[in-house]
C-alpha cells in the first residue's frame, strides 16, 4: 500500500448503465439532465451554468442540508480540458465560491470520464487524480496506522463491488 | 457531504513527501528528533522544519523529555482527510445511483436526445 505506484494516486469508480452511449454522454454534458442526478440524494443542483466546450467551464452549486442540518451551498467549477463526444470528458474540478473564484488551499482534482459502448449499454469510468497527485498517496501511506488502514480497506472493498 | 474547507491546512502539510515519511514513521510510535534524523536520513534542520509545519496543523504532538523533544502522531487529525476522500467516493456512488434511475426514467418516457 505504501508505495509510489501511480495507480495508487488515482481513484477510479465505474458502472455500466443500461442506456446508449450518446444518452449517457448527454447526461454528463447538459444542465437539463445533470439537475436530475448530479447532487447527492436530498440535495439539488441550485446553480448550473455550463459552457460545454474545450476551454469552457461549468459552474455548479449543490444545495442541501449540511452536517448540522442547516442549509448548505457547495459550489464547484469544472474546467473542460478535453471533450471527445461521446467518448471522453477530461476536466479539472475545483472548489469555488459563488462567483467561481477558487477557494484557497482546497484540493483540486483532474477527472477523466470515459464512456464505453458495451453491446448497447454504456460503461462509465471516472478516474480522479488528486490535485497535487500526492493527496491520495498520502492517505494510503498513512495506512500504516491501523485504524486508518482498516477503514481504507473497507472503502476499497466497497468501491470494488 | 464533502467540500468542507477544514482539511485544507492538513492537506498542504502532507503534500510534501518528506513530511509524509515522517508521519509514516511516527505511525509506528513516538520518536525523538534524533531518531527521526537517523531513520529518515535527513539532517536535523530539515527534520525540524518539517516537524514545525506538521505541528502547526496539529498533525503531530510534541512533548519534552529532559533535553529531548519527542514527537508523536495526532491521528485524530488525519481523519478529516480520510473522511473527505470517503465522502468523495460516496458522492460518486450516489451520483451513479441517481443517474441509473434517471436514465431508466428517460427510457420509460421514450425520450431521445
Amino acid at each position: 500500500m505504501n508505495n509510489t505506484n501511480a495507480q495508487d494516486r488515482t481513484f477510479s469508480i465505474n458502472r455500466t448503465f443500461n442506456a446508449p452511449r450518446e444518452r449517457v454522454f448527454a447526461a454528463f454534458s447538459q444542465c437539463e439532465h445533470l439537475k436530475h442526478w448530479w447532487s447527492p440524494a436530498g440535495w439539488h443542483l441550485s446553480v448550473c451554468e455550463m459552457d460545454f466546450r474545450e476551454g469552457g467551464s461549468w459552474l455548479y452549486c449543490m444545495s442541501g442540508p449540511g452536517p448540522d442540518g442547516q442549509p448548505m451551498d457547495s459550489y464547484g467549477k469544472a474546467s473542460y480540458q478535453e471533450i471527445t463526444a461521446p467518448e471522453k470528458i477530461i476536466y479539472t474540478d475545483s472548489f469555488v465560491d459563488k462567483d467561481g473564484s477558487p477557494l484557497e488551499n482546497m484540493p483540486s482534482m483532474q477527472i477523466t470520464v470515459t464512456f464505453e459502448d458495451v453491446k448497447g449499454k454504456t460503461r462509465v469510468t471516472t478516474e480522479t487524480i488528486f490535485g497535487s497527485k500526492e493527496e491520495l498517496d498520502a492517505v494510503i501511506g498513512m495506512g500504516m496506522e491501523e485504524g486508518l488502514k482498516q477503514t481504507w480497506d473497507k472503502l476499497e472493498a466497497y468501491l470494488s463491488q | 457531504m464533502a467540500r468542507l474547507p477544514t482539511t485544507a491546512d492538513a492537506y498542504n502539510a502532507i503534500a510534501e513527501p518528506q513530511r509524509r515519511k515522517i508521519i509514516s514513521v511516527l505511525a509506528d510510535g513516538e520518536k525523538s528528533v534524533g531518531e527521526l534524523v537517523e531513520v529518515l536520513e535527513l539532517n536535523q534542520p530539515q527534520i525540524s522544519k518539517h516537524l514545525k509545519v506538521l505541528k502547526e496543523v496539529d498533525l503531530v504532538i510534541m512533548r519534552k523529555d529532559g533535553k529531548q523533544r519527542i514527537y508523536s502522531l495526532n491521528a485524530d487529525n488525519l481523519k478529516p482527510i480520510y473522511d473527505w476522500l470517503s465522502d468523495f467516493a460516496h458522492l460518486w456512488t450516489e451520483r451513479f445511483d441517481r443517474l441509473e434511475s434517471y436514465l431508466a426514467t428517460l427510457k420509460k418516457e421514450g425520450r431521445n436526445e
